[in-house]
């Protein structure tokens, strides 16, 4: 079978298993899958069904002068596979904070580590390249192995907002996850040790 | 080739609810405009591909008054009517749902009622709605048996509220509240681990 | 010609006592660009970048009253002295979440520690919870902002943690608190007073 020309692999950052690429137009309706998959998108505040349409126009490349989001692709190294997305978005370049997300698409990956290996890429990253000062996230009551992932990750509990979101039938709490750029690469010092 | 998943959003046994899908439209305008389909659907004036190509478009907001749904049949891998939440009012926690089967061979086997019952899930357990509505006309016989099989509750008659084939009919209100959605849930689950 | 300013009618949505809940008008953007750009005060608002008015004129005039907006704002009007004062209202307003962030802004520096943030607040969160039937309201003050949150405090918002250095104001990091008021919050109080109203 003839293979169509495929546009290569860009990698921005490279890690272990996976590496981090770029967001193409093309990969755009493999995103909007993982969007719709009601077992992937049940934490991750999506109750409404969204079109290719719809979400290619929000990742159209804008005329703006600052970015406010970065998003990449979780590209599976070995098995040479796109799997998840991973990514800052609200970017506050004055008070240098942002929120990280990690989606991982395709459920034969969870629960391996790549969440993880994805959200710690993207937070040195953001120190160490956008210095930014403070990393933040948030995760839903339910949501155990992303819970366990944050304190793997090196996050740390900040707050617990009371009934943030509405999920399968029930209010559930808000819990906010944070790491600063002084403690994080301390974390990376202590363990090259 | 990589092997195309099943589209989905919401999964239920025999058929998923899907996102709108931009290569169908000229079904989902077929089925509208079907003369046994549009006749208890209020659709007296024809739609055209036009119309429905501006669904698409991108809108201004991120939250509108409509969720609209393909019926995706998962055994036959193809898209066979529309589902859908419409007149949202967000602060009073209310919406109308309305389901359309346009592929006739899909009629009569339990496919509406389905539907019906993954719309109610959808709006009480995700939209966080406490009242669900719909309008069905006296002589549709088959639609409001489906509302009477999910459990709803016919509040009220609206005499000769609509005209259909050359005469005034009766307009049936039916109704659900997430309470009793949320008691039919339990009882579900009960009777299955007994 | 005089040259006395035209008073400008105001339309009361929600009614108070020293104050009522105004619907915006646009004679009142260069008032409300005052407010928000005020060295005083801006810093615990929208933060360093100023606001033009132009900017202010755009979001404006983007609002719609069909109920799927995700901001809802007014201005307050003081009734004895009859002039706006400040705005207050909710934003980020998810309707699905049933949740909105609360803001409220005294503009006018003399009206400050008048018990006015009190009762516009106490007016904004009634109508969230018992006209747009809202789950839950969040308000975040930068904590050297005092008077804020002894005034959250006072009207029953809950306190929910404090985010550590999360803005930059003024030379330094400042952490932030974050409080909120839960719907069964809002109607348990209520129940309080009226019961220790009976009893009385």
């Amino acid at each position: 079978m003839e293979e169509k020309e495929e546009t290569p692999i860009m990698n921005f950052i490279k890690g272990d298993r996976i590496n981090l690429t770029p967001l193409l137009q093309k990969d755009i309706n493999l995103v909007v899958v993982w969007m719709n998959n009601p077992d992937v998108r049940i934490y991750t505040r999506n109750p409404l069904p969204r079109t290719i349409e719809e979400v290619k126009k929000w990742f159209e490349p804008e005329n703006e002068e600052v970015k406010t989001d970065v998003d990449f692709l979780i590209y599976h190294k070995n098995d040479e596979k796109t799997i998840g997305m991973v990514g800052l978005n609200d970017i506050h370049w004055l008070d240098r904070n942002a929120n990280i997300f990690a989606v991982i698409g395709e459920p034969e990956y969870w629960g391996k580590g790549i969440g993880v290996e994805a959200s710690k890429l993207l937070i040195t990253y953001a120190f160490e390249e956008l210095n930014l000062h403070k990393i933040y996230t948030s995760i839903f009551s339910p949501n155990e192995r992303s819970l366990k992932a944050a304190t793997k990750i090196g996050l740390v509990q900040e707050a617990i907002l009371r009934e943030e979101v509405y999920i399968d039938g029930v209010h559930v709490d808000n819990y906010k996850f944070a790491v600063f750029k002084k403690d994080w690469l301390k974390l990376k010092t202590d363990k090259e040790m | 080739m990589s092997k195309v998943n099943d589209p989905s959003f919401i999964e239920g046994d025999k058929i998923n609810l899907v996102p709108l899908n931009s290569d169908h439209i000229k079904l989902y305008v077929k089925w509208q405009n079907q003369p046994n389909v549009r006749r208890y659907a209020r659709n007296e004036f024809p739609i055209t591909i036009e119309m429905f190509k501006k669904l698409f478009e991108p809108k201004g907001r991120t939250i509108e008054d409509k969720v609209q749904f393909e019926i995706f049949h998962r055994g036959d891998n193809k898209a066979i009517g529309l589902a859908e939440l419409s007149n949202i009012r967000y602060s009073y926690r209310r919406a109308n749902i309305a389901v359309i089967i346009g592929d006739f061979q899909y009629w009569g086997k339990g496919i509406a009622t389905e539907a019906g019952k993954l719309l109610l899930k959808y709006g009480f357990g995700e939209l966080n709605m406490f009242k669900i509505n719909t309008m069905i006309y006296s002589p549709n016989i088959g639609s409001w048996k489906v509302c009477e099989k999910l459990g709803m509750e016919r509040e009220a008659t609206l005499k000769n509220n609509g005209f259909i084939d050359g005469e005034y009919v009766n307009d049936y209100c039916y109704c659900m509240f997430q309470d009793d959605w949320i008691n039919m849930c339990n009882k579900d689950k009960k009777s299955k681990i007994n | 010609m005089s040259t006395k300013k035209q008073e400008i009618e105001p339309l009361p949505f929600i009614k108070g006592e020293n104050i009522n809940l105004v619907v915006n008008r646009s004679e009142w953007i260069e008032l409300r660009c005052k407010w928000v750009n005020n060295p005083n005060n801006r810093m615990f608002l929208r933060g360093p970048l100023p606001s033009s008015i132009d900017q202010m004129k755009k979001r404006f005039e983007s609002r719609t009253s069909d109920g799927l907006g995700d901001w809802v704002g007014f201005i307050l009007y003081h009734v004895k002295d009859k002039k706006p004062i400040g705005e207050v209202g909710l934003s980020r307003i998810n309707w699905i979440n049933g949740w909105a962030n609360a803001y409220a802004n005294i503009g006018e520096m003399e009206y400050w520690n008048k018990n006015i943030a009190t009762e516009a607040t106490q007016l904004l969160l009634k109508y969230a919870f018992e006209e747009l039937n809202l789950n839950k309201v969040s308000g975040s003050v930068v904590v050297d902002n005092i008077g804020s949150w002894t005034v959250a405090e006072k009207i029953g918002f809950q306190y929910e943690g404090t985010l550590k250095e999360e803005k930059y104001i003024d030379g330094k990091y400042r952490d932030e608190k974050r409080y909120g008021y839960l719907k069964s919050d809002w109607f348990r109080h209520k129940a309080e007073k009226n019961s220790k109203v009976e009893k009385s």
